[in-house]
């Protein structure tokens, strides 16, 4: 197994082949090159981002690229299986908690205190013509789309690699997408950090191919006027989520299915956990709470092994 | 061991004929539902009066339906529901050979 990490889209990034070495490589490359196309278009924090440019078309129609308008159409369709707690639109909620410009400066700088919660049109107003590519946001609306882009991103890497090596692997800060299984282990083995220490793990995930994705309230977290806040908005109440879980592992087919249910499922909390995951049972999720305990469906066991 | 078919085929057939004579007669004995309606009918006229029937308050709206998933989401059984598992004791990423790990970012 070829390992090669970089920084990327604010991240860790690590890939991970099996293969001839110069395919490894152009795997390598290939994928090294999606990511930071990619990145440059779903930017919040970039001028030249297209995503920036879509949240400033508000009340006019949006020409769409393929990708961004996919991802979008995605974003979409999640808010409604996951009854509104993932939700794009609530940028304008995760701007007055403080996260108004990237985590690198905000924690230089320290958050400008929060102003009165303003109202905003819901996600579900924001019009896609399917034929065009175009999308139409409301006055009002600005998306984010971090961390579903950040899976999609990850999965569409592996896609490029695939073409050099089959057996591959992306990780993304943690969002992580595999195809094919590794000869030695017959299973890509995967650390589950302990939330309380990230240089500390809980256990060994092994999974087969697919997606991987956690949420966290506690790496993306800062100070706002002696109040501790982090990105995990609850659309319900505007403010970042009193979530009694620290993080949550969902293991799933697509990338986006991970990154956004392990979003809504941390934001929820443990009783809501079979209305979300209802009609969705390729799905398996640990959540770890705040004495480091572990918590998921009697399936994620399936996944789950001791440290070794 | 004729005989005793022959006395089994008897008893039969009597039994048969006798059940078949009694409930003729129960039925023949009975009050025909003709007669049940006619005397509805013939009730006097000031039973039939309809006695004001008080107005109710309006019931109050109900809670909203959460809108998750899909609509099947009620035939599912409740298997996601959290549960704990096995307990972990941390140990440093260093000693983990794979250089894959997720937490979030």
């Amino acid at each position: 197994m070829e390992f090669y990490e970089f920084r990327a889209m604010k991240s860790a990034v690590v890939l991970a082949a099996e293969g001839a070495p110069e395919q490894v490589a152009a795997g390598f490359q290939a994928a090294r090159s999606c990511i930071a196309v990619e990145e440059t278009r779903f930017s919040r924090f970039s001028a030249q981002s297209e995503l920036v440019r879509l949240n400033a078309s508000q009340g006019e129609w949006f020409s769409a690229s393929t990708d961004l308008f996919e991802v979008v159409q995605l974003a979409l369709d999640y808010f409604g299986q996951t009854g509104g707690l993932f939700d794009p639109a609530i940028l304008p909620d995760l701007k007055r908690a403080g996260y108004d410009r990237s985590m690198d400066e905000l924690r230089l700088a320290g958050a400008v205190p929060a102003g009165p919660r303003i109202e905003r049109p819901g996600f579900e107003t924001l019009q896609l013509d399917r034929q065009h590519h175009c999308i139409w946001m409301p006055p009002g609306m600005e998306i984010d789309l971090g961390g579903i882009a950040k899976g999609w991103i990850a999965e569409q890497a592996a896609r490029r690699m695939a073409g050099y090596t089959p057996v591959c692997t992306v990780s993304a800060g943690g969002d992580l997408f595999s195809i094919g299984l590794p000869q030695e282990t017959g299973a890509w083995e995967v650390a589950l950090e302990d939330p309380r220490d990230p240089e500390q793990y809980l256990a060994i995930l092994e999974v087969g191919a697919g997606a991987v994705a956690t949420s966290s309230v506690i790496k993306r977290s800062w100070q706002q006027g002696g109040k501790s806040q982090h990105h995990l908005i609850d659309p319900r109440s505007g403010e970042p989520a009193q979530s009694e879980w620290l993080s949550v592992t969902v293991i799933a087919p697509q990338a986006a299915a991970a990154e956004v249910f392990a979003k809504a499922l941390l934001i929820a909390g443990p009783r809501q956990v079979s209305q979300i995951l209802a009609g969705h049972p390729g799905l398996a999720y640990i959540a770890i709470d705040r004495r480091g305990s572990l918590w998921g469906s009697p399936e994620s066991q399936e996944y789950l092994h001791a440290n070794r | 061991m004729k005989g005793f078919k022959t006395s089994i085929h008897l008893f039969i057939a009597t039994s048969s004929a006798a059940g078949c004579l009694a409930g003729w007669a129960l039925l023949a004995h009975s009050p025909k539902p003709a007669q049940t309606v006619e005397q509805t009918v013939q009730r006097p006229a000031q039973i039939m009066q309809v006695t004001a029937i008080p107005s109710l308050a309006p019931l109050p709206p109900l809670p909203p339906m959460p809108a998750f998933g899909t609509a099947t989401n009620n035939a599912q059984p409740l298997t996601f529901e959290p549960q704990p598992l096995p307990q972990p004791q941390p140990l440093p990423l260093p000693t983990f050979r794979s250089r894959l790990r997720t937490g979030g970012s």
